[in-house]
């Protein structure tokens, strides 16, 4: 129940990433911090939603492009601590955030339809479009919750399988290769930037 | 005249922009959504309402934080009764200006300045203040850059209405209201910056964490993945491959390793 209850609240947090806001409440340092108090993980959901921020700050989404979604990556992360340890969650979350972006480039092809459900109430004289801008988000919170739901139950398995001191030990390298790849590249990408500046 | 009310209601419609995001027309819905108010105002009648609704449920795509910069210029034409034809032409060249304008900053700068600030409170105050807890460090982390950089982007919209209501009707409205170029150069070179202190500051953290524990063994393979790490980066991006091809090379490279350890 508590797992459903959390799901929700991140498909809410969720809503922040396209749909509304953009007030940044959805980038993974804070989903993961908050989703993780209310779990009981708060240190350690704050710096797995870090380290996944700094992944997905590597993607630009620009022109409509979907890109690995950071919210879904913390949500499964956090969900799969007490089932494994810190540095499996983080991969295992971040394979379900970048799964959430075919889901996404879905919905967003999906949405086509509230055109024409839109310019049928302009036919109408109905100009209430406050009933579609709901309807698409109860929809976004709808599909987000299911889709991290079915994730954290899969990758669950996976978790408890994979719960050796040998993966133990490979995803904690891997975990710290990722954090200094990530680093790499935002240091060459800023250099990039200020030297086309000048 | 469009009164302080109208804008506070126009910012905060404007939020919704990208609820009905698709791949038809993009922000189309939300960009009617967010000028419907002022529209029934400037259009008593259902019947011209409606004709120009339509015209403007054609496609729309722009940076959501700098909507206002087109809203309030598309708007100042509309209760001018300017040409159809210019108004769409109008509003479709200046969507793609401030979406380029505003991409650069907020999606490629600001975001990433905000994460690197919060993952520097976090360590300033865990580390450097013994008296704060780490609960309390994690959420005086997140809330503040995070509500620094709300504050900016409302700002944005409502500025961004402003100054497009003054000069509307010209393409090149309110383009000139801020020195972007140098806002644009500045940013760069403080995300430059921090990135280079978060790095110096990971590796430090690193080190006294993980490092100096451990057999010889275990302290060489920790010492060697920084250098990995580096290599199999660079090695990817001579391609312009995304970052998953480095962390997949970087997971198997530790699949090796770990048989080491």
């Amino acid at each position: 129940m508590k797992e459903i209850f959390l799901v929700i609240l991140a498909g809410l947090l969720n809503l922040d990433n396209v749909s509304a806001f953009q007030f940044l409440v959805s980038r993974p340092s804070f989903a993961g911090a908050v989703i993780g108090y209310l779990s009981g993980y708060p240190v350690q959901g704050f710096l797995i939603g870090m380290l996944l921020e700094l992944v997905i700050l590597d993607f630009t989404p620009v022109g409509g492009v979907t890109i690995p979604n950071g919210t879904v990556a913390v949500i499964v992360s956090v969900l799969l601590l007490p089932k494994t340890n810190p540095y499996l969650a983080f991969f295992l979350g971040l394979i379900a955030g970048e799964g959430y972006s075919y889901v996404e480039k879905y919905l967003r092809g999906f949405r086509n339809r509230f055109n024409s459900i839109c310019e049928n109430m302009i036919e109408r004289y109905d100009f209430n479009l406050w009933k579609i801008i709901a309807l698409s988000m109860i929809l976004d919170v709808i599909v987000f919750s299911l889709y991290s739901l079915i994730s954290v139950y899969i990758l669950s398995f996976f978790a408890i399988k994979l719960n050796t001191d040998y993966v133990f030990k490979v995803s904690q390298m891997a975990l710290i290769g990722t954090v200094f790849i990530t680093l790499t590249s935002l240091y060459f990408k800023f250099k990039t930037q200020v030297g086309k500046n000048d | 005249m469009i009164s302080f009310k109208d804008k506070i209601i126009l910012v905060f419609r404007s939020f919704f922009l990208q609820s009905v995001f698709n791949y038809q027309s993009f922000q189309n819905i939300g960009f009617v959504f967010t000028i419907m108010p002022f529209l029934k105002k400037i259009f008593k009648d259902n019947e011209s309402l409606k004709k120009s609704v339509k015209r403007h449920l054609e496609i729309f795509n722009t940076q959501p934080y700098m909507v206002g910069f087109v809203a309030g210029n598309v708007l100042k034409m509309e209760s001018e009764k300017k040409d159809e034809k210019e108004i769409k032409n109008i509003k479709q060249a200046l969507a793609c200006a401030y979406a380029s304008i505003g991409d650069r900053i907020f999606w490629s700068r600001l975001r990433v300045i905000v994460g690197e600030f919060t993952f520097f409170i976090f360590v300033i105050l865990h580390l450097c203040c013994y008296k704060t807890g780490t609960v309390e460090s994690v959420m005086v982390a997140i809330f503040v850059p995070t509500i620094f950089y709300s504050f900016y982007t409302v700002y944005i919209r409502y500025v961004g209405l402003d100054y497009s209501w003054k000069c509307g009707g010209t393409r090149n409205c309110a383009l000139d209201s801020f020195n972007w170029n140098k806002m644009i150069r500045m940013m760069s070179r403080v995300s430059f910056f921090l990135t280079i202190i978060l790095f110096v500051m990971t590796i430090f953290l690193y080190g006294f964490f993980y490092i100096d524990y451990g057999s010889k063994k275990e302290v060489l393979i920790y010492i060697l993945i920084l250098p990995i790490a580096f290599y199999i980066q660079r090695y990817f991006r001579r391609d312009k491959k995304n970052i998953f091809y480095p962390i997949s090379a970087m997971v198997l490279i530790s699949i090796v390793m770990g048989l080491f350890l």
